[in-house]
């Protein structure tokens, strides 16, 4: 049987959306305006750094309607929904799990 | 403050934790040294009446050996219980991710249900064509119920058994309790007939909604048939998917 290594294995869309949502959640609570896409791959603990892949992943969230948008192209910064914190106060009391999750 | 982060509460979870293990404990100890007297008191008998020393020692031997496995047994237990907890959890996060926070295609509602399952399942979109997976069909030919999606996740690996995942898309109409049990004793006659097989997930998708009786039952396992810890009950609209349960 062969052993499956971490080492190599890239995070999951998924640990990413969720830190996104739980660091505009706490901005938003903190009283702070929106922000950049780079504000939010610098922020301390974030897996992964690239700011394409983490744009689109909030630009999904968008879509969704769980995140804000404000200006526009090059100017744009994000914030939280009011459904987005909806969704993250219904579901944050299961979610300090996802740190096991990749 | 603010918002507690995930560490918080993983620590408020372990003091609880630590409160309930010491209640616990001391009972414990009090029912060990009980055991230890009857223990000392049954074996006496047994052993050579000659040498008092030898026996305390098989005595104070035997002890340590059982109680040894007895909390080894405890432990073992309750870590697998725990893992499992962990593994649901982990689970239904990424359902609910999958269902709720990810876009979905448009489209027709078989395909946009079937293409959430493929999400939360991605080993089914590397089966080749018509492998692995039936649509509106029964899960074995003896069984009359239709499935709108019957899956099976060991297709390509194994072919004594099979791990199923159905798909069942309910017509308008709040789902009530009756219809989850006529459903459920579906997948227990499935689960009878294929004794080898397991049935992993059961997806009930209503585009009307389930009465709350309904998911309260599902929650709790009280329904028959259903995995205890693979059903999910999903609600759709045109705006998207709920996870209910």
């Amino acid at each position: 049987m062969s052993r499956r290594s971490y080492a190599h294995r890239p995070w999951s869309d998924e640990l990413l959306v969720l830190f996104i949502l739980s660091q505009l959640y706490q901005m938003d609570h903190r009283g702070e305006g929106p922000c950049t896409v780079h504000h939010i791959t610098t922020l301390p603990g974030m897996p992964y750094q690239r700011d394409e892949r983490v744009r689109r992943l909030v630009e999904m969230l968008e879509s969704q309607g769980l995140v804000n948008k404000v200006g526009d192209h090059p100017y744009v910064h994000y914030s939280i929904s009011d459904a987005g914190r909806r969704w993250w106060e219904e579901h944050r009391s299961v979610l300090w799990l996802f740190q096991g999750m990749r | 403050m603010g918002e507690p982060s995930p560490s918080d509460l993983m620590f408020e979870q372990r003091i609880s934790t630590l409160r309930k293990s010491i209640s616990i404990l001391i009972e414990w100890v009090v029912f060990g040294i009980l055991v230890l007297i009857f223990y000392i008191v049954a074996t006496n008998a047994a052993l050579n009446k000659e040498d008092f020393w030898l026996n305390l020692a098989y005595q104070i031997l035997g002890i340590v050996v059982w109680s040894f496995l007895f909390f080894l047994a405890i432990y073992t237990f309750e870590t697998v219980r725990d893992l499992r907890y962990v593994a649901w959890s982990d689970y239904r996060l990424h359902c609910l991710l999958q269902l709720e926070v990810f876009p979905d295609v448009q489209g027709p509602l078989n395909e946009r249900v079937m293409n959430k399952v493929k999400e939360i399942y991605p080993k089914i979109s590397r089966f080749p064509a018509h492998k692995g997976i039936k649509y509106d069909a029964s899960a074995t030919r003896l069984m009359r119920e239709r499935w709108d999606a019957v899956v099976d996740l060991n297709a390509m690996e194994k072919l004594d058994t099979a791990k199923y995942v159905l798909v069942k898309i309910m017509g308008s109409g709040e789902v009530g309790v009756e219809d989850l049990k006529k459903i459920g004793r579906s997948v227990l006659k499935l689960r009878f007939l294929k004794p080898i097989s397991t049935v992993e997930g059961v997806f009930i998708v209503s585009p009307t909604g389930f009465r709350p009786e309904a998911v309260d039952l599902i929650g709790r396992g009280k329904i028959w048939g259903f995995p205890r810890l693979g059903t999910r009950l999903v609600l759709v609209n045109d705006k998207g998917f709920r996870l209910e349960m």
